[in-house]
């Protein structure tokens, strides 16, 4: 009763919580950790999480502003806030949501050095550049914008949802290396994405007439698959399921990891996840739009018979064509990298590993972390300092300090306990914004449920 | 159980101290979006050989007459969210005659649904005449129908024709501005 209160609880707060995977990261031997770095130690012979509780993660982040700057109840009205909001961000501003759900995960020890750990995952991420530009046009038009050019290049998104199957080894190669590797194969349920526009829309006032409107060098290419099937969209919620369980759009990729003791107290670890790739063949459907166009109205040349306005939709059409193509392309999944540094120190202890020996391990810890992801627009960044702490053998904690696009000041705490069994842990992001969330630009929780069995 | 007993507290408690601000989301239904799009219309130049003719032999003074259709408003978000049209223009006249102008809005039929002008009258060397037309569609509903743009302009004195030889001209400049509101 009361682990389900305390699911019930924690999904309660995966609405308003997010993820940092930056505590999770190398924190207490946990089996997920596998999943940041193949190549990290492990000490039990097999372990088994919980299905669908395993692993939970979630997070929506927003860089130049914060949900309740929209959505406060103030005086202010709605156009207000939206319209101080579109004053504040720029290109560069984001919209990031991810959520992983661990629908089954195991692993087992094939021999003293080497650790085999598989599971099935299903991910959606997606992310949304803010396209100032095309917002204050939609919003404000282009009336007051006279010579000022609207990027089409300020339009980028990319979402997926897919389902990956994964194994991943780690072996131990010497008493100071770790070396892992997984593969995965992506069952890709629905792509969207926009990348590498270019372009731009100006108004300027014009010599024969009053304006002249130029769509000038665009190249816009908007990439769907999984959504459209026939020319329907898929509605189907059960299709998109069936689609992530390898009957969507395939692909693969590798994670590579490794840890190294520099000195019994210091270890150095980094790895490379998702580098990898969708192939997209099947429901594609894309837009393209190409060319370069001026407008500055229609010249009346009298008594002429003329189709002036077939005349118009001829030339638009040919020098800047909107092309559907079903072509199959390439989609690449957002790699991450993570490197970290790590100094043990305190009191000296030991515990029971898997083949009953005994190993040592400090109570103490401190280091840094640099977290990385490639995403369209450029390379994002978070520099992680963190400090744990092992209470026991059962019960250990993390509490990291974290530099990002969001935050300069993000606190994070990590709680990992053992009982039996039976491993939980849970993350909590953020901390300084607990007592107001709605303001904060990302909060984050992560938690899980395994059994460990030395 | 007394881990779990004091993870569960700690956990709950963080949850229970954590809060956050009312937020309202259904402020959103109340959004609005209002842009004024801008866009060019028709323009032209015309000198005296379009307004003269011979008529049984005789040289007559004639009206110009030309229509085009404009289907912006056949695009049903610009259609259901239009709520004012400027029209704006700016006339150069070189003749020292005046011109009537009439501009009308057609239906997909050519009929005549509004009259934007009506008989405007373009002074002679006028070299910057500016003019502005805001039609509010709760006060012309009928607009919204509207496809076609024809521009009528002929001599105001029909009596006596132009000089053929003048290198006068008329030039005419137009653009329309679409004042929209839409909520989400």
């Amino acid at each position: 009763m009361r682990i389900i209160v305390l699911i019930f609880t924690f999904l309660i707060g995966l609405n308003s919580f997010s993820q940092n995977k930056q505590v999770l990261y190398d924190f207490a031997g946990l089996p997920q950790t596998l999943l940041l770095n193949p190549g990290l130690e492990t000490d039990y012979k097999f372990h088994i999480g919980v299905p669908l509780l395993s692993g939970i993660s979630s997070e929506i982040k927003s860089t130049g502003f914060s949900l309740s700057e929209i959505f406060a109840i103030n005086n202010n009205t709605i156009n207000d806030k939206i319209s101080t909001v579109l004053n504040k961000i720029d290109a560069n501003d984001y919209l990031k949501v991810n959520t992983q759900i661990e629908v089954f995960s195991a692993g087992f020890r094939f021999d003293k050095k080497t650790y085999v750990s598989f599971g099935f995952y299903q991910e959606l991420d997606a992310i949304g550049y803010l396209p100032k530009d095309a917002l204050t046009l939609i919003n404000e038009g282009n009336t007051s914008y006279l010579n000022k050019s609207f990027s089409i290049s300020e339009m980028i998104y990319k979402l997926d949802v897919l389902g990956v199957i994964h194994a991943g080894i780690s072996r131990k190669v010497s008493d100071k290396l770790t070396l892992g590797g997984r593969f995965k194969v992506y069952s890709s349920a629905l792509n969207l994405e926009t990348t590498n526009n270019q372009g731009t829309f100006t108004t300027r006032l014009g010599n024969n007439n009053i304006y002249v409107h130029y769509l000038d060098n665009v190249n816009f290419n908007a990439r769907t698959s999984g959504l459209i099937s026939n020319n329907e969209y898929i509605s189907d919620a059960s299709t998109y399921i069936e689609n992530s369980l390898l009957g969507g759009n395939l692909g693969a990729g590798i994670d590579v990891g490794f840890t190294y003791h520099v000195t019994p107290q210091l270890q150095f670890s980094g790895s490379l996840l998702d580098f990898g790739f969708v192939q997209h063949t099947k429901n594609i459907k894309n837009n393209l739009v190409v060319g370069s166009y001026t407008f500055e109205g229609i010249e009346f040349e009298f008594d002429s018979n003329r189709n002036y306005w077939q005349e118009l939709q001829a030339a638009s059409n040919e020098q800047i064509p909107i092309v559907n193509n079903q072509d199959a392309y390439i989609s690449w999944r957002p790699a991450k990298l993570n490197v970290a540094i790590k100094h043990s120190f305190g009191e000296k202890r030991s515990k029971y590993c898997y083949d009953n020996t005994l190993k040592d391990f400090y109570t103490n810890a401190f280091g840094a972390q640099l977290y990385s992801v490639f995403r369209p627009l450029r390379q994002q960044f978070a520099l992680t300092s963190f400090y744990e702490k092992s209470f026991s053998n059962k019960l250990q904690a993390k509490i990291t300090y974290t530099i990002d696009d969001y935050s300069y000041y993000n606190i994070g705490v990590g709680v990992s306990a053992k009982i039996w069994k039976i491993n939980f842990y849970g993350i909590l992001d953020n901390l300084t914004k607990l007592s107001d969330i709605s303001s904060a630009n990302n909060v984050s929780l992560q938690f899980g449920f395994n059994l460990l069995f030395n | 159980m007394n881990l779990l007993k004091i993870y569960s507290t700690a956990l709950i408690t963080i949850f229970f101290l954590s809060c956050s601000q009312p937020l309202d989301f259904k402020q959103l239904e109340e959004y609005t979006i209002m842009p004024s799009i801008s866009s060019s219309l028709v323009f032209f130049s015309i000198d005296a050989s379009n307004f003269n003719t011979i008529i049984s032999g005789l040289p007559a003074a004639i009206e110009v007459n030309e229509t085009t259709d404009f289907k912006l408003l056949e695009n049903s978000f610009i259609k259901q969210n239009l709520v004012q049209l400027d029209f704006n223009f700016k006339i150069k006249n070189e003749f020292n005659r005046i011109f009537l102008l009439d501009i009308n809005l057609l239906d997909a039929q050519s009929n005549t649904i509004h009259k934007v002008f009506d008989g405007f009258e373009i002074s002679g060397n006028a070299l910057d005449i500016s003019a502005e037309v805001v039609l509010i569609i709760e006060d012309f509903p009928e607009v919204l129908n509207f496809t076609k743009v024809q521009f009528i302009i002929g001599l105001k004195d029909t009596t006596t024709i132009l000089d053929a030889t003048s290198l006068s001209k008329i030039e005419f400049k137009s653009s329309v501005v679409m004042h929209l509101e839409s909520t989400i």
